[in-house]
Formats: C-alpha cells, sequence, structure tokens
C-alpha cells in the first residue's frame, strides 16, 4: 500500500505482510490449479498513521493499494 | 524486494527556463540522445492548459538498457507557490508500483537537501492570476532506481493537490 502526501512532499509505502525468510521462488512456476473456479483471498485491517510510518504532522493523503495486477482506486484520507 | 523510499537523491542539473518547443536545441537533443534527468522543454513535453501535471511516456514499453523517458510539465498557481516556497519540482512524486515483483519506487523529481526552514508565517498569497510552471525529464529506471528485471508498472505522479491518472509501462 502506498500513500502519497498532498501538504507536504513525500510517499510512503510498505507491504501488508513481509516474510523475510521465504523459500527462493522456484525456478519453473506451479501448475495453475485445475479448477477454474479457484479463489483464494483474505482480510487484513491496519492503523495507517502506525503500519505506513507517516510524520507525525498534519496532512491529507492519497492512498493506493495493490496485489500484482489487482489495485485500488486512489481514496483520500486526512491526518489532523 | 521492496523499496520504501521517502527521500530523493538531487539529480546534478537545477531548474532551467524553458526553451522554445521544436527549438533546433531540443530538436538535436532528441537526434542524438537526450541526456536524463534535464528540466527543459522538449518536443515530445506535454503542455497542461491549467495549474497541475501532465506527464507522457516515451512509450509504453521499454527494451532493456533503453531509457524509460518521461516528459512531464506542471503549472501552479499563487496558493501552491506558497505551499512549496517556489520549489515546486521538490514536491512532484513520481511513483511507480510493480505488477510483476514486489517492488513500490517514489522519488521526487529534484531533492534540495538545503531549503531553508518554513517561515513561521506564511508569505501573503500572489496575486490570483499567478502561474507559473516548468518542465522535467527523467528515465525512470534511473530516477527511481528501478530493479534490473522485467515487470510491468503503475506510474503515478503527483504534486500537492494535483496529480495525474495512473499510467502504465513495461519494463523488458
Amino acid at each position: 500500500m502506498t500513500a502519497i502526501a498532498r501538504d507536504m512532499p513525500g510517499v510512503w509505502s510498505m507491504p501488508l505482510l513481509t516474510k523475510p525468510n521465504l523459500a527462493p521462488i522456484p525456478p519453473t512456476s506451479p501448475p495453475l490449479p485445475d479448477d477454474p473456479s479457484f479463489r483464494h483471498s483474505g482480510f487484513f485491517n491496519l492503523d495507517l498513521r502506525q503500519h505506513l510510518r507517516l510524520p507525525d504532522q498534519p496532512s491529507r493523503y492519497w492512498i493506493i493499494v495493490s496485489m500484482g495486477d489487482y489495485k485500488t482506486d486512489l481514496l483520500s484520507f486526512e491526518l489532523k | 524486494m521492496v523499496l520504501i523510499l521517502c527521500v530523493g537523491i538531487p539529480p546534478a542539473q537545477g531548474k532551467k527556463r524553458a526553451e522554445p518547443a521544436g527549438s533546433d536545441s531540443a530538436r538535436a537533443e532528441k537526434q542524438m540522445g537526450m541526456q536524463f534527468p534535464n528540466f527543459k522543454e522538449v518536443p515530445m513535453s506535454p503542455h497542461p492548459d491549467q495549474p497541475g501535471i501532465k506527464v507522457v511516456l516515451g512509450a509504453a514499453s521499454f527494451k532493456a538498457n533503453e531509457p524509460a523517458a518521461l516528459y512531464g510539465a506542471y503549472i501552479f498557481d499563487g496558493a501552491f507557490y506558497v505551499k512549496c516556497r517556489g520549489e515546486a519540482a521538490t514536491w512532484i512524486m513520481v511513483t511507480a508500483i510493480a505488477r510483476d515483483i514486489q517492488v513500490v519506487s517514489s522519488m521526487a523529481v529534484l531533492t534540495k537537501p538545503n531549503l531553508a526552514p518554513i517561515a513561521p508565517t506564511p508569505p501573503p498569497l500572489p496575486d490570483p492570476s499567478f502561474r507559473q510552471g516548468g518542465f522535467f525529464n527523467l528515465d525512470l529506471r534511473q530516477h527511481l532506481q528501478l530493479p534490473d528485471q522485467p515487470s510491468r508498472y503503475w506510474l503515478i505522479v503527483s504534486m500537492g493537490d494535483y496529480k495525474t491518472d495512473i499510467l502504465s509501462f513495461e519494463l523488458k
């Protein structure tokens, strides 16, 4: 997720979750799941101020959250 | 790898006044290979017709070792002039979000580490008709220090309350 400040110059970005000890990516991709209806999902809930380590000064921000080819629209929020 | 960047490396050149579009020097630059970054108007420069920021990608897809050219132009009003203390280029943030690898990279078009502290009282607003602008031309690969591996990216460029649409490009 990426927050772009509107009232000061700055951009803050952080993955939802980091796992430093993930196994190396295998040279060949795993096969696609057989079932075309395959879906997988999850939830996440964050304090943006804390997660992105946003500065302790008022500003409005745009935020975009992406996951590979998927992305949200640009949303707006303000920290007072 | 995920890059988390808030502050950039100062480019070598400062802001420079625009040269006329299609000038001999601009044409020569295009023919001879442009040096990035630069802050000149060039034949590929967009032209905002009101306060805001516009960018044009040199291509949708860039070959390996080819500069990933971004041509930009901006115009701002008196309110933003006061907000950015006349240093608009230091407020222009270029952000690339990778689609095929886990990378987000962001950098100001220009950084000036020794800007004077913000005055306790803001200067008075200039005339309502006040407008000022400039140009910037970057190699995205170099400027954002994008990794040397193929990926598609989304790109957004912002300057205070002004922002571009979300664009797409690919590095082969």
